[in-house]
């Protein structure tokens, strides 16, 4: 059945193709705990009071663009990290965590203005950062494995 | 079959299914990049990417980076949809085959 094999035939060629780009797609540690830093000064930004804030998302986003532009340069690809599965999973939760976090870190502004300085929000203002940090090798790694499990 | 209607011409080529592939995982992706993995010739990949840019599934950017002109490709909307349509008319062929196989 030659029309089944041609198609078969397409199936591993595609497993094959996600394989190989697996291979290429590793980013080294610094670049998880960059996107981590990033949720760091974004709480930070939004828990700092004035315009200080406003400064450093706008920085903030400056980065972002400097992290896509230095993974074009260094790898010749981009990825958001964004795909369906498994990893937009995991993308939601880390994205739910953060606006949680931050919620809580701006319920407790009205307290007390300076970062870090009531007792729960050492906690609160670390878990974005260390999620981040995590979230982003995990992706990273069930990105490469998502080649490798896809069979047809 | 229905899902024969979904085999898209534009992507039965095993170089363009490749292409499809790789950028339905990175965003964008380098020619030199693209070529590596999909291991064809520069001309060969100028041609199909061509002609998944003439379908309207892929979009082509030229950067000039080092004194040279590089070439980006990323997936649009519609080739994303194209491919997930595709792929999931040759998973179900191949899937009926193996049924009708394991039924004799």
């Amino acid at each position: 059945m030659t029309y089944d094999t041609e198609h078969q035939a397409a199936l591993k060629t595609v497993t094959e193709t996600n394989e190989r780009l697996a291979q290429k797609m590793h980013w080294p540690l610094w670049r998880h705990a960059a996107v981590g830093a990033l949720f760091c000064v974004l709480l930070l930004g939004i828990s700092l009071p004035g315009s200080i804030g406003g400064v450093i998302n706008v920085a903030m986003i400056g980065v972002v663009f400097l992290l896509i532009r230095d993974d074009k340069r260094r790898h010749g690809m981009w990825v958001s990290g964004y795909q369906k599965g498994r990893t937009g999973w995991v993308m939601a939760a880390l994205v739910g965590l953060v606006l949680a976090c931050i919620a809580a870190s701006m319920a407790w502004i009205d307290e007390q203005p300076l970062l870090c300085s009531g007792r729960c929000k050492p906690c609160c203002s670390s878990a974005p950062p260390a999620s981040a940090f995590c979230g982003s090798g995990y992706i990273a790694r069930i990105s490469r494995q998502a080649g490798h499990e896809r069979r047809p | 079959m229905s899902v024969d209607l979904d085999l898209d011409p534009a992507l039965h080529a095993p170089a363009r299914l490749q292409i499809a592939a790789m950028l339905a995982r990175a965003n964008e992706a380098e020619f030199a990049v693209i070529r590596d993995v999909v291991n064809v010739s520069d001309s060969v990949l100028s041609k199909h990417l061509s002609a998944l840019d003439d379908a309207g599934y892929i979009a082509i950017e030229k950067v000039p980076r080092d004194g040279r002109q590089r070439t980006w490709a990323s997936l649009t909307k519609e080739g994303r949809r194209a491919f997930d349509r595709h792929m999931r008319a040759v998973t179900a062929l191949v899937e009926a085959a193996q049924s009708a196989i394991a039924a004799e």
